[in-house]
């Protein structure tokens, strides 16, 4: 669920900034879109990329632990 | 015989390191009482004390009674054994047998009339005793058996603590014997709500503890949480109050002691005043004291003996050299390294001009100090005494002139290490400079990543953690926040004796208000012919 | 032991609504379209923000415990609260890393200037992840003991500008000289919006005070404070600086404390400035991204503290994607942001609860009286 959640922000954010960036340059959404996620050369994109992949990582591994402990409570039940 | 030794391997599931003369159950819950066979006695005994050398007998005859005396001689004086115990049984055997020396009540009457003693039914019961300095009688064909309080083995006399050391106010110290520490405190506070309770703790070493606190003024519920906090300390061996110290704590992943500890009689006795609990362990001449916030560990007794001024002053000095011991090395790296413009420019070019030969960076040179730092510091605790005054000036030398001359570090680095080492010695509790020593090492690597940012990120980092803290439910930052005005009478000033009228409110005790007021003391005063009136 | 609900105290409440405020409009320089009467626009601003301040807590008093997800969930039913609240969530969050940016802007072009700005936003956010993941208490906590400095340093820094004899009073004047309407345009929609509407975060905070006897007499005394504190800082801009630099300058209150100059020794005291800013910002970003929290908490049904870590990753990320330059993060931030998102979320839509909030409460007093 928080995975989910996490992507859904994620996704809309973005999509919020590329329209943003789209009304201000009277271009295309797509574009603001390819523009905003890409990592260009020479830029420090990655670490925040990086720091992106963490979050994902520990809100899956939270959802996962959660179902697991959901199933050893019904388990036991 | 096996059943007995059973006795004791049971203990440890059952009781979990908590044994006391009231639980003494076998595995069907009932006290196993001894023989009424004076030889199987001496012989269960003797087994249970696995032949140990100390283990003495001696046998007597009252009248027609067999009987033996047992003890451990190296748990009383013998000499007090003689006297009170001995004599009196030389004096029996010479008189005439009748028949009402056959009850242990009239013997015990007629011959100890001046002893403490107990009554032993169960061979555990009378281990137990006798671990405690107390000589059993055991008389054939009874079935209970005569403990008398002998006790009294050496201790330390009381001298001045080494450890916590003030200008004006009482030097008594406390010593290792709890009773001798008991009596400190209770010549402190002459009150009969004064209570100690006892505990027992660990498993192997069965150690005497005792809370001490002011029925009447202390919160209930602090109290049974700290109950209950020591009925579940589970270790093999407390040999001094720092093994409680991290049992009882909130939370032990932390830099900070949440516990208070003190040498000094009168510091226990002004705390307990307040409302708190003195926690003291046999065996260890510190006492602890919860719960503690963090103000605590920046108050000395002294502070309420000397002019108000003149402590408010100290105490501002005191959180001032906390930070300084804290930022001041990782200042100096942050400030050479990246904002040389905070610097005022004479100042700057000195600074660059004796820099200029020592091949290392600003961080290094920092590293390398503190570690030389905190090398002499420890080794000039464990050094023998007589190695001692040697080594310190070859210490000061090293640091100080050598490796100045030698070009590895700076002037100025020496003086910023030796200052914020001397700082962090003004906190008077001990536990807490080694937090402000092991945060700075921290303070200085972030400081040489990401500049005065990196300082200032931490140091909030430092206040969220600490802010976080609990010290027994209560914040460990109170009263700065949440902020109580009505404390704020005793943090960073000091108001005079006769206006602090009430105890700290977030101890929540039942006894809110010191003293009645009263109008500050004043000289009596004087009508206009300077005649004084005496009234 | 005793389990501590998260509840802040009402002292604590002043302190972050002061700190919020103040966070970044005390550096970014509001009020510049007024020119030389920009004091004034912040002065009539801080009224219009003890109104609505005032106006968001008499929503929330009318539905009492809940918080401003809960009060959409109360008036417009599950799934349309929950939409909305989806909404609100991206919005915090987009303001959250607004203002973040706004920050790291800042640090990079004035202290660090090979710093990559992902390093400052990832270590901001960390530290914010790290305060949330104790609860709220904490960043009340915190801000109770650095609350003193921060306000000392602001006051210190415009007695130092008047020490160094750097004042010049004839900037401010001619006070008025072109009548009302520059303040006007100054106030709308700007001002309003940005700092004194964003108050609206404090909806959701209001909820977790210990004590609800006087929220809305603390809340206006914290936003009359942080008006006057704000008038303060623009008073030294515009004096110390002059008008047009004052216009032109990125960050004013630092371009004015460049001017500090005692006793040939304080100098250049502007890096001491950013970090006590660099506060205000933790609590302005902190508080922003705890709104947007308690919407997740309110439409996932987990505990907002599993997903601290995750959301501030992205916070980060978006920090730094937001824009590309500093020129398109103002240009944004006075042509888009103001109309399309500040005015329906922190107006459009409260105003829109009123009606329904008066609704439902009379037929809860109906029902009350009747039974």
């Amino acid at each position: 669920m928080r995975a989910l959640m996490f992507l859904i922000i994620f996704v809309l954010l973005s999509l919020l900034i590329a329209q943003i960036d789209a009304y201000l340059f009277k271009s295309n959404l797509f574009n603001q879109l390819k523009t905003l996620l890409s990592i260009d050369n020479g830029s420090n994109k990655w670490m925040i990329y990086t720091f992106l992949l963490i979050g994902l990582l520990y809100s899956v591994g939270n959802s996962v632990k959660e179902k697991l402990q959901k199933l050893k409570n019904i388990g036991s039940k | 015989m096996s059943s007995f030794s059973s006795l004791f391997t049971r203990r440890k599931n059952k009781n979990r390191g908590r044994i006391s003369q009231k639980e003494i159950y076998d595995k069907e819950g009932i006290p196993k009482h001894f023989d009424l066979n004076l030889e199987k006695n001496l012989k269960s005994m003797q087994e249970l004390f696995n032949q140990t050398s100390d283990y003495e007998e001696i046998e007597i005859k009252i009248g027609d009674l067999k009987g033996c005396v047992c003890y451990l001689g190296t748990t009383l004086n013998k000499s007090e054994l003689n006297t009170h115990v001995l004599e009196p049984l030389r004096a029996a055997f010479k008189q005439p047998k009748t028949e009402s020396h056959k009850d242990i009540d009239y013997v015990r009457e007629a011959f100890f009339p001046a002893v403490s003693y107990k009554y032993g039914e169960t061979l555990h019961q009378l281990v137990w005793q006798m671990l405690n300095g107390y000589a059993i009688i055991m008389l054939d064909q009874h079935n209970r058996a005569l403990a008398l309080n002998i006790g009294g083995t050496d201790k330390r006399s009381i001298e001045e603590p080494s450890t916590q050391t003030i200008i004006r106010g009482p030097k008594e110290g406390f010593v290792e014997d709890i009773n001798t520490n008991i009596g400190l405190i209770r010549k402190k506070i002459k009150n009969p709500r004064l209570v100690f309770e006892e505990f027992n703790v660990g498993i192997d070493s069965n150690t005497q503890l005792k809370i001490g606190y002011m029925k009447g003024i202390v919160n209930e519920d602090i109290l049974s949480e700290v109950r209950q906090r020591i009925s579940k300390i589970n270790a093999s061996g407390i040999l001094d109050t720092g093994n409680v110290e991290e049992f009882i704590s909130d939370e032990t992943f932390t830099f900070f002691p949440l516990v208070f500890n003190s040498e000094r009689p009168d510091s226990i006795s002004g705390n307990i005043l307040e409302g708190k609990i003195a926690i003291l362990l046999d065996g260890s001449p510190f006492v602890l004291i919860v719960p503690s916030v963090f103000t605590d560990f920046f108050q000395s007794t002294e502070d309420y003996y000397q002019p108000f001024f003149m402590t408010s002053f100290i105490r501002i000095i005191r959180y001032m050299s906390f930070m300084i011991t804290l930022t001041f090395p990782s200042l100096y790296v942050a400030i050479t390294t990246y904002h040389h413009e905070l610097m005022p420019t004479p100042l700057l070019i000195n600074l660059q001009s004796q820099r200029e030969g020592v091949p290392f960076p600003a961080v290094i040179e920092i590293l390398m100090m503190e570690l030389t730092f905190e090398v002499l510091r420890e080794a000039g605790v464990r050094m023998p005494r007589a190695v001692g005054q040697t080594l310190s000036i070859v210490g000061a030398l090293v640091i100080g002139q050598a490796a100045v001359e030698a070009g590895l570090v700076s002037n100025v680095l020496v003086v910023v290490v030796a200052f914020s080492a001397i700082a962090s010695f003004v906190s008077p509790i001990y536990n807490f400079s080694i937090a402000a020593r092991l945060i700075r090492f921290i303070l200085i690597i972030m400081a040489a990543s990401l500049g005065l940012y990196g300082i200032l990120l931490l140091l909030i980092i430092m206040v969220i953690h600490l802010v976080s803290l609990r010290s027994f439910g209560i914040p460990y930052l109170t009263p700065v926040a949440p902020f109580k005005m009505k404390d704020q009478s005793d943090i960073f000033i000091r108001v005079p004796i006769w206006g602090d009228r009430y105890r700290p409110t977030y101890l929540m005790t039942k006894a809110p208000v010191k003293t009645k007021k009263s109008p500050p003391p004043s000289a009596p005063k004087q009508d206009s012919g300077g005649k004084k009136e005496n009234e | 032991m005793k389990q501590q609900v998260e509840k802040i105290s009402l002292w604590q409440l002043y302190i972050l609504i002061i700190c919020f405020q103040i966070g970044s409009a005390a550096l970014v320089g509001i009020g510049n379209e007024a020119k030389q009467d920009a004091w004034i626009a912040v002065i009539i601003g801080t009224l219009f923000g003890i109104a609505i301040m005032l106006y968001y807590l008499f929503l929330l008093s009318k539905v009492p415990g809940k918080n401003l997800f809960e009060l959409f969930v109360f008036c417009f039913g599950k799934w349309v609260g929950k939409f909305l609240t989806l909404l609100y969530v991206i919005y915090f969050f987009y303001i959250s890393a607004r203002v973040l940016r706004d920050f790291c802007e800042l640090l990079v072009s004035t202290i660090f200037e090979v710093t990559p700005l992902e390093v400052i936003s990832i270590t901001m956010m960390l530290v914010i992840v790290y305060i949330f993941q104790h609860g709220l208490e904490v960043l009340g906590r915190t801000s109770e003991v650095f609350f003193p400095y921060v306000v000392a340093f602001i006051v210190m820094t415009g007695l130092g500008i008047w020490f160094s004899g750097e004042f010049e009073m004839s900037n401010i004047q001619p006070i008025l000289g072109d009548g009302f309407k520059p303040v006007l345009k100054a106030l709308f929609p700007t001002m309003i919006t940005f700092p004194f509407g964003e108050a609206i975060t404090f909806m959701v905070i209001s909820a977790y005070i210990g004590t609800k006897k006087n929220i809305k007499k603390v809340s206006a005394v914290g936003v009359l404070t942080s008006g006057i504190l704000l008038t303060y800082g623009a008073v030294i801009q515009i004096a110390t600086l002059g008008v047009d630099v004052k216009d032109r300058a990125n960050f004013p209150l630092l371009s004015a404390s460049r001017e500090i100059s005692l006793l040939n020794f304080i100098e250049r005291v502007d890096l001491i400035i950013v970090f006590f800013v660099m506060f205000g910002i933790i609590v302005k970003v902190g508080i922003f991204f705890y709104g947007g929290l308690k919407g997740l908490e309110l439409i996932t049904n987990k505990p907002y503290r599993s997903m601290t870590l995750p959301m501030g990753s992205l916070i980060a990320f978006f920090t730094v994607v937001i824009s590309h330059n500093f020129v398109e993060h103002i240009e944004e931030g006075l042509v888009f942001v103001p109309f399309y998102l500040h005015i329906p979320f922190q107006f459009g839509i409260p105003l829109l609860l009123l009606p329904f909030i008066l609704w439902k409460t009379r037929k809860k007093q109906k029902k009350e009286s009747s039974s």
